[in-house]
């Protein structure tokens, strides 16, 4: 009876009104977020279309910049996907839905991986094409050292993200997934 | 024409009882309680754009709470408690039996939710609904498995509180 009590105190003790005033600014502040990252990549791709249509510059330089374009507007897109699958999440589903729905959100996702590996290997192209590995120097020797250390530091990030993973989301993808269980058996 | 605000904010008020009650049978605490109220209100916030009218309001919050409930429970999922403090009327249909009244004694009430935290999350789930008083066409809607579906696991998990209750002395 005095934890039904407490609880009633809480549930008064909600402002409504200053509840909807924060759910609303979270909401702008969610779409705005999504704009500013939709533009700020937009932009980093308009400025590397200069490298492309600058006609002083090399061939190699210039086919960096369709190769950081095309990162860009990949990764823009990327962004677009991840954030609309995890801001979409929908409470009213039926629960077995739902659980479905996180077992699928939450597991280790290996096409994610690819859906980002273009614009990784565009970049890293890039890289290669402007920098001072670029196709017009002799030094194969250095491209082949950039690419052991940018390809080790992928690895490294990939770990750190399995980590984070393993940490923040195994958990609810497992206990989604026996609770979808216990409910089909 | 009403705002998204003003929807909010009277659908809350109208269904703010069922939503209190379910947070205080699933939180392991007081003070969880309430976050999990305050997560249910945000959850009803970001839903209320997709509410079509397809089921009654009232089913629609309760999937909500208990959506968010058992996200809540993944947070925290070995914490966990289902806390009966209901209707002693509800309480009498989990063991429909000649025996029921005796359950409604304080110490055999304190032995059903010791059993009844011994379920299965889902079967927490279930039995919180059905402790709600809700029918089986409700919770068939709120968990999404068919009604006769429903109907077998409420009573396999009846049975089983059924056989631990005796195995205590509360026949």
């Amino acid at each position: 009876m005095e934890n039904r009590a407490a609880m009633e105190q809480s549930g008064n003790a909600v402002d409504l009104d200053n509840l909807t005033g924060k759910l609303q600014k979270e909401d702008s502040r969610n779409l705005r977020l999504m704009r500013s990252f939709k533009w700020i990549y937009f932009a980093m791709a308009a400025i590397y279309v200069v490298m492309i249509v600058n006609p002083s510059y090399s061939i190699s330089y210039r086919l960096a910049g369709v190769c950081y374009v095309l990162a860009f507007i990949l990764f823009a897109l990327v962004f677009k996907k991840f954030h609309r699958e995890y801001s979409n999440v929908d409470y009213s589903l039926a629960l077995i839905d739902m659980l479905r729905k996180a077992v699928e959100r939450y597991r280790l996702n290996l096409k994610r991986v690819l859906l980002v590996l273009p614009s990784v290997l565009l970049i890293d192209g890039g890289i290669v094409l402007s920098g001072s590995y670029g196709v017009d120097s002799d030094s194969w020797g250095d491209v082949l050292v950039f690419q052991v250390a940018y390809f080790m530091a992928l690895t490294l990030s990939g770990f750190v993200g399995y980590l984070i993973w393993r940490k923040r989301q195994k958990p609810l993808h497992d206990s989604a997934k026996q609770m979808l269980a216990d409910l089909e058996c | 024409m009403i705002n998204k605000e003003e929807y909010f904010k009277q659908v809350v008020e109208q269904n703010k009882g069922r939503i209190l009650r379910i947070c205080k049978t699933y939180a392991p605490s007081v003070e969880d309680a309430a976050d999990m109220y305050q997560e249910v209100l945000v959850n009803v916030w970001k839903s209320l754009d997709k509410f079509k009218g397809d089921s009654e309001i009232g089913t629609w919050i309760y999937r909500i709470a208990v959506n968010t409930s058992l996200t809540f429970a993944g947070k925290q999922y070995k914490r966990m408690k289902l806390n009966v403090d209901v209707d002693t009327s509800t309480v009498k249909s989990l063991l429909d039996d000649e025996s029921s009244e005796a359950l409604i004694m304080e110490m055999q009430l304190q032995e059903l939710q010791l059993h009844l935290n011994q379920l299965a999350v889902i079967d927490k789930a279930l039995m919180g609904l059905v402790l709600e008083g809700l029918s089986t066409k409700e919770i068939s809607d709120i968990i999404g498995i068919t009604e006769p579906n429903v109907r077998v696991k409420i009573h396999r998990i009846k049975d089983d509180l059924r056989i631990s209750m005796k195995g205590g002395g509360y026949e």
